[in-house]
């Protein structure tokens, strides 16, 4: 659909290439990002498959981003974007007239890129896109495994969970000849025990027994810790910990937010352009925050982005100095940089390198008394620009000497980014992920 | 308003297409019908980013076979032959969940059909300015308020969204309404020395009156110096040392506390876990807060949120959650009020004709009985005048320690386990001269919270505005209370700072 959809609008865009619309300027170029999905779901809602809220469903949709450039009668650049949809081509004329309508000046407006082949990424898993397209028994018996699972081996009562399969084949084009096609089938998996914890699985393939195993008992194993409560009073300076997806979750909010290339550009970011260009040591020496987007299956993968910049590895944060904000084509000529690749899934799809202390039971062993954090209240209600936090962490672990001693409901305040500075501060490699958990010293309140 | 013409009502062949064939079929059916429209302008330290339009229009379809299992299919081809195809697969998947004994549910079978249409008359509705001069407009505005102070950054998001629906039913029923909404979004960062700090304005509405009317703009500038000058003097604030404070909340603040703390463990689908239930029944007549507080939630005509009919097509009633202090009443959709031993009030919303419906909130607002009146505008009482306010009427002492909280910044809840949070822009500790202190979050337990709310003071003001994020779909929120509400110290409530400054 994607290439058929995408070849008519190719053509119809290039009938007006050269021609001036009424309000007076003259299309001079075209670029578009389409995506054609197809998407299975599945839920499990209090133990409960497939009821009125988590009903089984397909949902198939055409749809994209479209960026075109205009001159007018002096010569001068205006640009639109907007979005297209299957609407797009059945009033083709007047969306046109919409897009001249909404065209507006812009200083560091861009070019095209020149056609290339971009990297080929393997993306698409032929059984995920065969489920989706009507094998739709496995999503079925996978959570009715996953739900049997956690109630008879930890003892669970009340289990939700979430299948989603996706087949999208799309299509990034260019007025100058760049035409790239592929399928990509992301899959993702959740399950949650009693309200209290849940993790998830993530990539372009369905997982490995392996994985989903590891799935379920890291799940299993956490709700069942989290049940107990510790008696626990505080109301001081200790060590907590972020296991990986709470940590990226951070790295999201602050990190990966302060990065964008646009909020650089504007002053709203905690980092500036000079901060970049002078290579400001901001971070401990052992950090370094990259991305690569080539990596075969993974869910922050991609062959290349919506303006046509092929993906591949960058580094934003080398050896604690910032090296590059995360730059589309727009934001690299406002800020004479080059352009990168873009994390897609936030900081899901980061790579942490740090020093590592060693693993998960043998740091906790020696770190005395630390808070493991499994879940917070609160997150993208704070100032990402400040760096500070102050969060409700509700489900928390108190560990002492490497003892789990149960759970305990806590708000933790403190500075992330000065946590990244910190000495003090403690990388973990934790099981099954591939990045580390981060362990750094906060303030902490639990009342009586 | 029932007259006038809507896009989906072109639409007839469809509804027509899947009643046959889930007749034929013996089947039962809610199918949605969106067709959306929407302008976005952004303009950053007065340069405009980016002037953006898009359209939605698709349909879902939810079928419910006689013995009550389901299934779900969405497209975005709008024509007769593509919702059989949805049918078809819908009714395939409510088959597999029959295959593994999934959930059962008929509810959908038990409703009265009707046919009634909610059209709004606007003041300014989309499309009746143009492009540019909203362009112009929103500039000039962006400029004027990064000339403030040089160390602004001034970011203004501006959208107007034109949305229609049309639901219909298995039993008849084929209802249509509309759900216009528009807002000014800005962001202040301030940035000195290596520090930064970032508070916001906004203004909502449902048409272009947000940017037209005067007195909406005079509004917005007030707001939006208040949120500058905050951003400004937060680079150089403390943190407020983290505890239990009698405390003063604005009525954006008091929509955090209703929606996190209330409105969403008064949801109906979430009843079997959430902690204002028990075995899965809404404990009606508990007492959750003195007797002069109601919470109340429904649709308002021009507000941000405004829905006047569910995503199931049940026309939306106004709901008094909290009644004298007591529960009363769920926020019900169609499929989960029986077994909350509640009524249906319509409650089920979508974030788009792809997503299923949840219960939802729409405009929710904490209302006292009596309230300390007060003659100026909100955006004019400054905590300087909030504290004298408050000594005049006897409602806190000279010497006692109270925080004043200002500008909500969103909030989280955990139904099952009552525990909420929301944050703020900032914080003041109020004496004849306040200071101010950088946000700390405000977390509570839904059981006690409102039992500390001691007074009110001003009149109701319920336009804060907000997306709400429930499992994923955001949907349009709002709600407020009196100006302000004083909070009496609740060692359950804690405002968490670090060792303080």
């Amino acid at each position: 659909m994607s290439e058929r959809f995408g070849e008519t609008l190719k053509q119809r865009l290039n009938e007006y290439i050269g021609k001036t619309m009424p309000l007076g300027l003259t299309l001079q170029g075209w670029r578009y990002d389409l995506h054609d999905t197809k998407v299975l779901e599945v839920g499990l809602k209090n133990s409960r498959l497939g009821g009125p809220y988590t009903a089984p469903s397909v949902k198939r949709m055409t749809e994209g981003e479209i960026f075109l450039i205009w001159v007018d009668e002096t010569g001068a650049r205006a640009y639109t974007s907007g979005k297209i949809d299957l609407s797009t081509l059945e009033s083709f004329t007047e969306s046109l007239e919409l897009w001249e309508k909404t065209a507006y000046r812009d200083e560091y407006g861009v070019d095209l890129v020149e056609p290339y082949e971009p990297p080929a990424v393997p993306l698409a898993h032929e059984q995920a896109g065969a489920i989706v397209e009507g094998a739709f028994s496995y999503p079925f018996q996978l959570l009715r495994k996953g739900q049997e699972t956690l109630s008879r081996e930890y003892g669970l009562v009340k289990v939700d969970g979430m299948i989603r399969i996706t087949v999208d084949r799309r299509l990034v084009a260019n007025s100058k000849g760049l035409w790239v096609t592929y399928e990509q089938t992301p899959v993702s998996i959740f399950f949650e025990g009693e309200d209290t914890f849940g993790d998830s699985f993530g990539e372009k393939r369905l997982p490995t027994e392996e994985e989903y195993n590891a799935l379920l008992s890291y799940t299993g194993e956490t709700v069942r810790q989290l049940k107990q409560e510790a008696p626990f009073t505080a109301e001081k300076e200790m060590y907590i910990l972020l296991p990986p997806k709470v940590f990226a979750a951070f790295l999201g909010h602050y990190v990966v937010t302060n990065l964008s290339g646009g909020l650089v550009a504007n002053r709203q970011s905690a980092f500036s352009k000079e901060d970049f260009l002078r290579q400001q040591q901001l971070f401990r020496a052992d950090l370094t925050i990259r991305a690569n987007g080539a990596r075969p299956y993974r869910s922050s993968s991609y062959r290349c982005t919506g303006e046509g910049v092929p993906t591949g590895e960058v580094e934003y944060v080398k050896e604690g100095k910032l090296i590059t904000p995360i730059l589309n084509l727009k934001y690299a000529k406002r800020m004479e940089m080059k352009p990168t690749p873009i994390p897609v899934g936030g900081a899901g799809g980061l790579i942490i390198e740090a020093n590592l202390q060693g693993g998960l039971d043998e740091t906790l062993r020696t770190m005395g008394e630390v808070l493991i954090v499994h879940s917070i209240l609160g997150l993208h209600t704070q100032d990402y620009s400040s760096g500070r936090f102050s969060l409700t962490a509700d489900q928390c672990l108190l560990v002492k000497n490497g003892e789990v001693k149960g759970k305990t409901r806590t708000v933790i305040a403190g500075d992330f980014m000065g946590a990244l500075r910190a000495k003090d501060t403690v990388f973990v490699t934790y099981p099954h992920e591939e990045n580390p958990a981060c362990c750094f010293r906060a303030y902490v309140t639990c009342p009586a | 308003m029932t007259e006038g013409k809507l896009r989906v009502d072109a639409l007839q062949s469809v509804v027509e297409a899947a009643k046959d064939l889930a007749e034929q079929m013996g089947i039962g059916f809610i199918l949605r019908i969106q067709d959306k429209k929407e302008a976005m302008v952004n303009i950053n330290n007065g340069v405009t980013e980016e002037i953006a339009t898009t359209s939605l229009r698709g349909m879902g379809i939810q079928v419910f076979s006689a013995d009550g299992y389901s299934g779900f299919a969405s497209s975005d081809r709008v024509n007769p032959e593509e919702v059989r195809t949805l049918l078809r697969q819908a009714v395939c998947l409510a088959d597999k969940v029959k295959e593994v004994a999934g959930e059962k549910n008929r509810a959908v079978f038990g409703l009265s059909p009707h046919q009634e249409r909610r059209l709004l008359s606007l003041k300014h509705p989309y499309g009746s300015l143009s492009l540019n001069t909203i362009e112009e407009r929103l500039i000039r505005m962006n400029k004027e308020l990064s000339a403030i102070d040089p160390r602004l950054s001034v970011r203004t998001v501006f959208r107007v969204v034109d949305e229609e629906w049309r639901i219909a039913r298995q039993d008849g029923t084929d209802t249509s309404f509309m759900t216009p909404r528009s807002f000014i979004f800005n962001s202040f960062a301030a940035k000195e020395g290596g520090k930064t700090t970032t508070t916001y304005s906004n203004l909502p509405g449902s048409d272009l009156s947000v940017l037209v009317d005067e007195d909406n703009s005079a509004k917005l500038m007030k707001k939006s110096v208040q949120a500058a000058k905050l951003a400004l003097a937060l680079l150089n604030a403390g943190t407020v040392k983290s505890g239990s404070y009698k405390l003063v909340i604005d009525y954006a603040l008091a929509k955090g506390l209703a929606h996190e703390a209330f409105g969403h463990a008064a949801e109906t689908d979430g009843m079997e876990s959430s902690i204002l239930g028990l075995n899965g029944q809404m404990r009606l007549g508990m007492e959750v807060a003195a007797d002069f507080l109601s919470i109340i939630d429904g649709p308002v005509e021009g507000d941000y949120s405004f829905q006047p009919i569910s995503a199931n097509g049940i026309i939306r009633q106004e709901v008094r959650i909290v009644d004298g202090g007591r529960l009363r009443a769920g926020l019900a959709d169609l499929f989960s009020a029986a077994d909350a031993g509640v009524e249906v009030t319509g409650a089920g919303r979508v974030e788009s004709c792809h997503h299923l419906p949840l219960a939802r909130m729409t405009n929710i607002r904490i209302e006292l009985d009596d309230f300390i009146a007060v003659d100026e505008d909100f955006e004019d009482i400054t905590p300087e005048k909030l504290y004298q306010i408050l000594i005049e009427n006897e409602l806190i002492q000279e010497d006692e320690e109270v925080l004043y909280l200002t500008g909500f910044q969103g909030g989280q809840v955990n139904p099952a386990f009552g525990n909420f949070v929301f944050n703020c822009s900032g914080i003041y500790k109020l004496g004849p001269e306040p200071i101010l202190y950088r946000p700390a979050i405000f977390s509570g337990g839904i059981l006690t919270a409102l039992k500390s709310v001691r007074a009110g003071i001003g009149p109701l003001k319920i336009d804060a505005m907000g997306t709400c994020g429930k499992m994923m779909q955001g949907v349009p929120s709002s709600g407020g209370s009196h100006y302000f509400l004083l909070l009496d110290r609740n060692p359950e409530i804690t405002i968490g700072g670090e060792a303080g400054e």
